[in-house]
């Protein structure tokens, strides 16, 4: 390893951050004030909703939300969040524990076979139970499916900590005289602490969010009491004022999750190259484990997709709409394609600001828009509407704000991957592009932008996935006669339509497949070492 | 492009936050030639070359290229427009492009797949490798088209980052000579920063020591070995054997008897003299002369090895002799120790570090 010259690094690590520091060439200002307003732009919208509802004075405070309604809403809401997320703790976990770490027959095609329910929307999830029957209505089937459907959330990241910790902590811990099971309490699941807490965070906030799942498994949160006050009885002030309080439950989440993360840094992080662990033997308890994968992955992914069949396949002998299918297909295509471009487009700069000029203000604008990510889409969409309405009519009910809105969800989706992207590619070379005679854009385009392209092309993807299921967002913007393969699809499951609804959420799956294809592949390109 | 420029930095000072990285900085590079900025890590070499390239911004001072004022008194001038090549440590070739484009990239369009990028690659010995990409390259390789790319479009000036550190320590030398050689044939003004002295000695024309974000001292290898302006300098560029001394006329009073003196020879009374270790010979003839020590161990580098020897004395005092390997005598034989040459007399003890006797070369 060479020896580093320190006198930059260290300067830079004894310096405290300053708010637009001056110390790797000058943060041009440009660049800062582009990143701040789409920044802003991402929160102006939610913050705008806060600031009408306060206006509203105490007593319209009292009146909207002091009902024993909104006191069912909040107890069902929190039920629902903390059993389905400790659920989807336990089983992912115990997913994740079982296909890293044991010598589980099978195991690399479980961890696939695993994963693969978040590819499928929880409401189309939903769906395919509710037409089987009636009875997984209620808080404890609706617990029970989006379980199934968000446990992987928590299952990914924690099997990837799994997968990279030395296995001399889980040794030591054992020559040291602890049991297995106490080595895994003790050793192995504070290791995946961090990850975990994330993969919880993700969960409770899916479930704040969560509004088709629950609409069609008949159990009122807020989300779906949002979307009936709005949608049913056209009342502004008393959507805007439960938004509110969902607004307050995600920051309690956000706040109570970096509270409980703590300081310690558990992750081995660096140096990627720890030994492999030898596996667990299982013995005679790889049966009842084998048993248990079959379970979940016929509950959370087969059964869905084989209901999905089914319906299309009965649907189908009563004739399907080809013509509404196609046309909702180009909408969402066409939908899915802008909002990725828009989205990735705006990450862009917040990624350069972020990784190459690195300040407390260029952390604030990154993490700024970060925040909407954790708010549900009903929120963002009904904020949107909001102000529209009040100062810009010309957009309201328009596509460009219904793009604007997927964009505002999805950003961070986008700036993870470019974001990732840019921090392979060192500094140094766009400084020796500079010294060699480029511009400081031209260098960008020469040297860094094709080395991104991969990134570039992930963050669409990823958007690109999460805009053809968002339904949300699209039911509240939607202009009007714009119908998206979700959209379609929510109309007629809502009217019990099951064979119509069908094909629209068999197209949508597939059409989702292509950029989580591309997306495996991608990735690895990501977060393959930086070339020599 | 301009030709091979001279390089002058005057009053460079920068500061990372409240943390001072370069104070004052003076330093010349005279045209056409290769100055090698050398200095333990954290002295602010790298900061030096950065703030050269235009990649950060001086606090204070001025810097030249020729008759061009690249960064003082408001003025800063883009890397880009500066004329100046550098090659980086580890080469930092890009990895999208192939070993013709890389070279080609600081070239007009029209250049980019003409003769110059041939002519560059015969420089470097490197002919017909222009369609490899970077990732096919050995180390060593990657280091010469990293040198090609940045003296493609004739600079005015080369700046190397610590270039052969990451080669191993074979290839180094080959490595080294090569870059040397087409620096040479082009003509180029070099700046080199490194914190390898051996490197710095063998390879520049001039030495520049740097501490402590300025320049104390800069001369001519052999010059900086042998009339070091402080104790500090003479023990970072070479083994050394510092002894107490009383000054006259000359000579010096030293554990090793009576030693010829140059330096602050003149003015008398205490002084710490130098000595390197090859100055100092061993002797276990009985018929030899000079002090009585005793070999408390040797260390054998295959082309010279070096003797630690315990003076007979109440102080204990330790001296390293070098000698080619075959002759010097074991650990545990008695011996007489003498003095080759003058030493090096630094007035005062003040500079002297706290022990007396033997210091090794704090580089690597």
């Amino acid at each position: 390893m060479p020896v580093a010259d320190a006198s930059r690094s260290g300067a830079a690590l004894a310096a405290p951050l300053g708010w637009a520091r001056r110390g790797r060439g000058r943060t041009p200002v440009g660049l800062l004030a582009l990143s701040a307003a789409i920044a802003l732009l991402a929160l102006a919208p939610v913050g705008f909703l806060l600031d009408q509802t306060l206006a509203g004075g105490w007593a319209e405070v009292e009146r909207l939300l002091f009902r024993p309604f909104v006191g069912h809403l909040l107890v069902n809401t929190a039920m629902l969040v903390v059993v389905g997320t400790a659920a989807s703790a336990v089983l992912g976990v115990a997913v994740a524990w079982l296909v890293e770490r044991t010598d589980l027959p099978g195991r690399r095609l479980w961890a696939v076979l695993a994963a693969l329910p978040i590819t499928v929307p929880a409401f189309v999830t939903s769906y395919s139970w509710v037409s089987i029957t009636p009875a997984v209505q209620g808080f404890w089937g609706a617990t029970a499916i989006v379980t199934l459907a968000y446990y992987p959330l928590i299952y990914l990241p924690v099997a990837a900590v799994l997968r990279g910790m030395d296995p001399a902590l889980e040794e030591t811990a054992r020559s040291l005289g602890l049991s297995p099971w106490r080595t895994f309490l003790r050793v192995t699941l504070p290791q995946t602490r961090v990850a975990l807490l994330g993969g919880m965070l993700l969960v409770a906030i899916h479930l704040l969010s969560e509004f088709g799942a629950f609409a069609m498994l008949r159990f009122q949160t807020f989300t779906t009491a949002i979307y009936d006050e709005y949608k049913l009885s056209f009342d502004g002030a008393g959507a805007s004022m439960l938004a509110s309080v969902l607004v307050l439950l995600c920051l309690f989440l956000l706040v109570a999750e970096l509270s409980a993360r703590g300081r310690g840094r558990y992750a081995r992080v660096d140096s990627g190259a720890a030994r492999p662990a030898p596996p667990a033997r299982l013995g005679h308890a790889r049966w009842p484990a084998l048993t248990g994968f079959a379970a979940l992955v016929g509950l959370s992914l087969g059964l869905p997709l084989a209901t999905l069949v089914y319906w299309v396949a009965t649907g189908s002998s009563a004739g399907i709409d080809v013509s509404a299918l196609l046309s909702a297909c180009g909408t969402s295509l066409e939908l899915g394609l802008g909002a990725a471009a828009l989205t990735t487009l705006l990450a862009l700069p917040i990624s350069v600001l972020s990784v190459r000029h690195p300040s407390r203000l260029a952390t604030l604008i990154e993490r700024a828009t970060y925040l909407p990510f954790a708010l549900p889409g009903i929120v963002v969409a009904l904020a949107l509407i909001v102000l529209s309405l009040q100062h810009l009519p010309a957009l309201y009910s328009s596509t460009p704000l219904l793009i604007v809105a997927y964009a505002i969800l999805s950003l961070p989706l986008a700036l993870v991957a470019t974001r990732a992207a840019l921090a392979q590619v060192p500094p140094i070379h766009e400084e020796v592009a500079r010294s060699l005679g480029s511009r400081p854009l031209v260098a960008l385009a020469r040297v860094t932008l094709p080395r991104i392209l991969p990134g570039l092309g992930a963050a669409a993807a990823l958007v690109f996935l999460a805009t053809v299921t968002e339904l949300t967002a699209t039911l509240l913007l939607a202009p009007i006669g714009t119908q998206t393969l979700a959209t379609q699809f929510w109309a007629k499951a809502s009217t019990f339509s099951y064979g119509a609804a069908a094909p629209y959420a068999a197209l949508m799956v597939a059409i989702s497949a292509v950029p989580t294809y591309l997306l495996t592949r991608r990735l690895g390109a990501v977060v393959r070492p930086p070339e020599r | 492009m301009t030709g091979a420029a001279t390089l002058a930095i005057e009053g460079l000072s920068k500061s990372f936050g409240r943390v001072p990285v370069l104070t004052g900085l003076e330093l010349e590079v005279p045209a056409g030639t290769l100055t090698a900025v050398l200095g333990p890590s954290g002295c602010g070499k790298t900061t030096l070359l950065r703030t050269t390239a235009g990649f950060e911004r001086a606090d204070a001072g001025t810097i030249h290229l020729g008759e061009t004022l690249l960064a003082g008194g408001g003025t800063h001038l883009a890397p880009e427009r500066r004329a100046i090549g550098f090659m980086p440590q580890e080469g930092a070739l890009f990895p999208h492009l192939d070993v013709a484009a890389n070279i080609g990239f600081g070239l007009p369009r029209a250049e980019r797949r003409g003769g110059r990028v041939e002519e560059l690659l015969a420089l470097v010995g490197l002919d017909g490798l222009g369609p490899r990409l970077p990732h096919q390259l050995s180390g060593g390789q990657q280091q010469r088209v990293a040198l090609a790319r940045a003296l493609a479009p004739e600079p005015g000036l080369v700046l190397l980052d610590e270039p052969f550190d990451a080669l191993d320590a074979g290839l180094r030398s080959q490595v080294r000579a090569e870059v040397r050689a087409a620096l040479a044939a082009t003509g180029a003004t070099a700046l080199l920063v490194t914190h390898d002295q051996e490197e710095a000695l063998s390879l520049a024309d001039r030495v520049a020591v740097m501490r402590e974000g300025r320049i104390v001292q800069v001369a001519d290898p052999r010059t900086l070995y042998r009339d070091p302006v402080d104790v500090e300098v003479a023990t970072f560029v070479g083994d050394a054997v510092l002894l107490a001394a009383r000054l006259a006329d000359g000579f010096a009073e030293t554990a090793l008897g009576r030693v010829p003196v140059r330096g602050d020879a003149a003015a008398g009374g205490t002084a710490t003299v130098m000595l390197r270790p090859e100055q100092i010979f061993v002797d276990d003839t009985s018929s030899a002369a000079g002090v009585r020590g005793l070999v408390t161990g040797t260390s054998f580098f295959g082309h010279d090895a070096i003797a630690r020897v315990r003076l007979d004395g109440p102080e204990g005092i330790e001296v390293l002799a070098r000698a080619v390997g075959q002759q010097l005598p074991g650990a545990g034989r008695s011996v007489r120790v003498g003095v080759e040459g003058s030493g090096l007399a630094f007035a005062g003890a003040g500079k002297a570090p706290a022990s007396e006797g033997v210091v090794l070369a704090s580089a690597p």
